[in-house]
């Protein structure tokens, strides 16, 4: 049986796959802010990201410094070609998994 | 494929717009993630923090940014206690998988480490056990036992010479008038005995002389010299019996009609203590005024625990040992003889008897037992020892089966091989004795102080122990490794 992400890392994976380029710390954490609406914890961002990139579905590149970050390099985070491919098998599953659910029924709340 | 957010190196120097994240946020981030993690962490908490600064005050942001670093700090902690079982599942895989490999090996090293531990359990309980002794009253501290001691006499903490009352013995020779009575005639009928030397009595055993009295002597000076020693009643031919050697003036004799009540014999230990350069014609107060007719030469009259102590000797009617020397030819005989005259005399205590040796052995019966206990174990732990060393053979000659094939395929012969299994092995055993050497030399003087008299710890028992432990070890490799250097070099080639 395929182990399959968990919640968090789909999310940070996705976020990471939306911001094209621009993904480090502070832009998924902003990003999951307008998505989600949940104020997440840098913890709770790291910790999945960790593993995706032990999980090799995502590579670490060092950027440069800014004044903002007061002379520290930023960290983006982008998509391996296994990560797209998980990525893809995640949602093929998802979609099975969710066809033949008319909409009404769940809004029915019965 | 990376784009920059703009906000490029250069532009930094110009000004910071926002308060820097404190000190100690900074020092913890450093203390939690390596050099590449805490660049881009501190970096993403300065960010956050600058913009939150500017949104909503610094107070929100600061009370923000301690709560970010104390959920960093948990996740950090968890991730790692998850990692630390991680590995420990591992290694204990690696360890069962080695196990299952070397099965000989692990074999031998489990069964000595089982070995080693029954013992053990079984001593911790036969001591916790003994130790529980009499604790089963309820009120086992306030049991005493009441005796008479003499000072001085006891050694090794054993009480050995628990005594009743001295007013005791004139009575009990009112009571037994026969026992004075008889003596000499039944002296005489054992000496009718071909087999028997000579028979003397005396006060009490002279491996084992009890009575101590303390006197005043006074020494060549004038002065007054307290002296403690041991004294023993003997019959006239006591030192001929038992075969003591005069140092010094005359022993007793019946010619001398002043023997019996004024006369004494000492010992060179009391001469000594007493520094006299002439002794004979010298008065003691020995129960009354004695004068010294001899000395003789210091023999032990206790275990060898303690030094030659002062001791006199002198006549004495009061003799509760009779002494019989014999020859060792037909000794039942010669026992049943004695129990036959004995019973002729038709004494009223039964017939006991006892041989010196035993005797004097049965002063060493704790060493005697110490010794079998010591030899039983040490003879277990060097047999726990060398399976160790066949266990380290055994693996050795396995890891190192494909070394030995390349080495012989290369030409290496036979002995070649084995010097280098009994050079690696010889090297440690060296090592491991000059580590072993001052521990051993520590326990080994600690036990000796409890003897007066005790023998050197000489190099020589250092020497054999390391050739020995060298021979051993090599003796239990030798198989092993006449095996691997034996097999044919394609086999172990092949091997794995």
């Amino acid at each position: 049986m395929p182990k399959f992400m968990t919640r968090n890392e789909e999310i940070i994976l996705l976020t990471i796959l939306k911001l094209k380029g621009n993904a480090y710390g502070v832009s998924i954490r902003r990003q999951i802010y307008q998505d989600t609406g949940g104020r997440w914890s840098f913890a709770s961002i790291y910790q999945p990201l960790d593993n995706l990139v032990r999980k090799n579905y995502v590579r670490r590149i060092k950027g440069d410094p800014t004044a903002r970050r007061g002379g520290k390099s930023k960290f983006y985070y982008e998509l391996t070609p296994e990560g797209r491919h998980a990525l893809l098998k995640l949602k093929k599953a998802h979609e099975r998994i969710w066809s033949g659910f008319p909409e009404i029924s769940l809004e029915d709340g019965n | 494929l990376v784009g920059f957010s703009g906000d490029l190196f250069g532009g930094w120097e110009l000004k910071r717009t926002c308060p820097a994240v404190p000190r100690l946020a900074e020092r913890i981030l450093k203390l939690l993630y390596s050099q590449d993690y805490y660049l881009e962490r501190s970096g993403d908490m300065e960010e956050a923090y600058g913009e939150l600064g500017e949104e909503s005050g610094p107070f929100r942001a600061k009370v923000w940014l301690w709560f970010q670093i104390l959920k960093l700090f948990c996740g950090v902690i968890r991730t790692n206690i998850i990692w630390r079982f991680i590995m420990l599942k591992n290694y204990i895989k690696i360890t069962l998988r080695n196990i299952k490999r070397h099965k000989t090996f692990s074999f031998i090293n489990m069964a000595g480490l089982v070995v080693g531990m029954t013992c053990f359990l079984l001593i911790l309980v036969y001591v916790c056990y003994e130790l529980s002794y009499d604790s089963m009253h309820e009120k086992a501290d306030r049991i005493y036992r009441v005796a008479f001691k003499h000072p001085g006499t006891s050694y090794m903490g054993h009480d050995s010479h628990l005594v009743t009352p001295s007013a005791l013995a004139p009575a009990l020779m009112e009571s037994f008038p026969e026992v004075r009575k008889n003596l000499k005639a039944l002296k005489q009928s054992i000496m009718e005995n071909p087999n028997v030397l000579g028979v003397t009595t005396s006060s009490s055993v002279p491996t084992n002389i009890g009575s101590a009295l303390g006197m005043k002597c006074k020494s060549e000076d004038g002065e007054d010299i307290e002296v403690h020693n041991y004294w023993i009643g003997v019959d006239y031919n006591f030192i001929d019996v038992f075969q003591m050697e005069m140092v010094q003036g005359r022993n007793f004799s019946k010619e001398f009609g002043t023997d019996a009540e004024g006369a004494v014999i000492v010992n060179e230990s009391f001469v000594k203590e007493v520094n006299w350069s002439q002794s004979v014609g010298k008065k003691i107060p020995l129960f009354s005024d004695r004068e010294v007719i001899g000395v003789v030469k210091d023999f032990h009259f206790h275990s060898l625990h303690m030094k030659i102590k002062p001791l006199t000797i002198s006549i004495s009617p009061d003799s509760r040992y009779l002494h019989a020397r014999i020859r060792t030819e037909n000794l039942p005989a010669t026992l049943a003889y004695l129990r036959e005259v004995y019973d002729r005399f038709k004494i009223r205590y039964p017939f006991e008897y006892f041989f010196l040796d035993d005797h004097f052995n049965q002063m060493y019966q704790a060493e005697l037992k110490f010794g079998t206990v010591l030899i039983t174990f040490s003879g277990l732990a060097i047999f726990i020892a060398c399976l160790g060393i066949f266990g380290l053979a055994i693996h050795t000659a396995e890891r190192r089966t494909k070394e030995i094939g390349i080495r012989k395929v290369l030409g290496a012969s036979i002995p070649s091989i084995l010097g280098l299994f009994y050079n690696e092995l010889t090297r440690w055993i060296l090592i491991a004795n000059i580590i072993a050497w001052p521990v051993a030399y520590f326990f080994m003087s600690q036990w000796l102080q409890n003897f007066a008299y005790r023998i050197n710890i000489g190099l020589w028992i250092f020497v054999v122990s390391a050739a020995s432990a060298i021979f051993i070890a090599l003796l239990t490799v030798s198989f092993q490794s006449i095996k691997a250097a034996t097999a044919n070099p394609v086999d172990s080639l092949r091997y794995e």
